[in-house]
């Protein structure tokens, strides 16, 4: 089982960042790593990194979002873009996506008054586009550093 | 054996920035990750940085340098500054150190032919690097910062690229 919690000590963060880095080939962003480095700046700043956590305490999974987006150079604060979502191969395929998302709302419900939406880039998979057009709408598909993606909007029932 | 990796791809920066980010109470006491990962995008987006590693396929230390001081948006490019280097503690104390010195002043002559001037910022209170930076360069200014007081050396590129090809 994976408890899902808001990094918000510096040894959280830490440990966070961390698993990030260690994963750096297999986060599938469309960023440069110094891009990923300078939005872990900004994630933190706006308390939005999350880290899942098993039971032995180690980092397994992680969410980095920002009050803001990135196609609209931060302006509006009542959207949030997902920058990084990572889960550990070994925990795939469970509850654990749904977890994280749920993590995620009750967070952003708890501590960003007025936010409206989420946006995220994935890459442009068939499967991918099975999995996420069942809850939000593919924007446009942008060619990127990395290749293609997909930019995704999502607006949560209330 | 210790080799010297310069950082160019995901996988060297990333363990670079594991690495800085592990031994960041190491390098200043207290350091805020946040302020950790802004010396990497730093060092990543305006200069150049090195990973040690050891026989193990072992991170043991990293050195770098950015062209321009952070102060004035790197405007400066005739001035190379150091950013903090860390080595585990097993490998302190013998030539390691030096030997990374040696790979950043190549690094610095071949990132830029305009940099004349190294400053070399170092924690107040750490005996070994005040104690060599004053071999060749002189203490030209002190900060305080949050973290403590900070001792920033300056000397030329010659001289600094002169002290260390004796070791060589």
């Amino acid at each position: 089982m994976i408890v899902w919690s808001i990094a918000s000590t510096e040894e959280e963060q830490a440990d966070g960042a961390m698993f990030l880095c260690r994963n750096a080939e297999r986060l599938g962003t469309p960023f440069k790593w110094s891009t990923v480095i300078h939005l872990l700046i900004y994630t933190l700043e706006d308390n939005g990194l999350l880290i899942g956590k098993d039971e032995s305490g180690a980092v397994v999974s992680a969410v980095a979002y920002t009050a803001g987006a990135e196609d609209d150079r931060y302006k509006d604060r009542a959207r949030i873009q997902v920058h990084l979502l990572y889960i550990e191969d070994r925990w795939r395929g469970g509850a654990v996506l749904l977890a994280g998302y749920r993590a995620l709302l009750k967070h952003l419900r708890q501590s960003q008054a007025g936010w409206r939406e989420i946006v995220f880039y994935a890459g442009p998979t068939e499967e991918n586009r099975r999995r996420f057009r069942k809850r939000a709408e593919l924007l446009k598909t942008v060619q990127r550093p990395s290749g293609e993606m997909d930019f995704y909007l999502f607006v949560p029932l209330r | 054996m210790v080799t010297f990796e310069i950082c160019s791809s995901i996988g060297q920066w990333s363990r670079f920035s594991e690495f800085y980010l592990e031994h960041r109470n190491g390098i200043i006491p207290g350091y805020q990750v946040k302020h950790a990962l802004t010396d990497i995008k730093n060092v990543m987006r305006k200069g150049r940085a090195a990973i040690l590693v050891n026989g193990k396929n072992e991170v043991i230390g990293i050195g770098g340098f950015t062209l321009g001081m952070e102060e004035n948006g790197f405007e400066n490019k005739e001035i190379a500054v150091l950013i903090n280097s860390y080595f585990k503690e097993e490998y302190r104390g013998n030539r390691t150190f030096i030997r990374g010195l040696q790979v950043l002043a190549e690094q610095i002559k071949d990132a830029s032919s305009e940099a004349v001037e190294v400053r070399l910022p170092t924690f107040a209170h750490n005996g070994y690097t005040n104690r060599l930076y004053g071999k060749f360069a002189g203490r030209i200014e002190t900060k305080n910062t949050p973290y403590g007081e900070f001792h920033i050396y300056s000397a030329s590129f010659e001289a600094f690229s002169q002290f260390c090809s004796r070791f060589k």
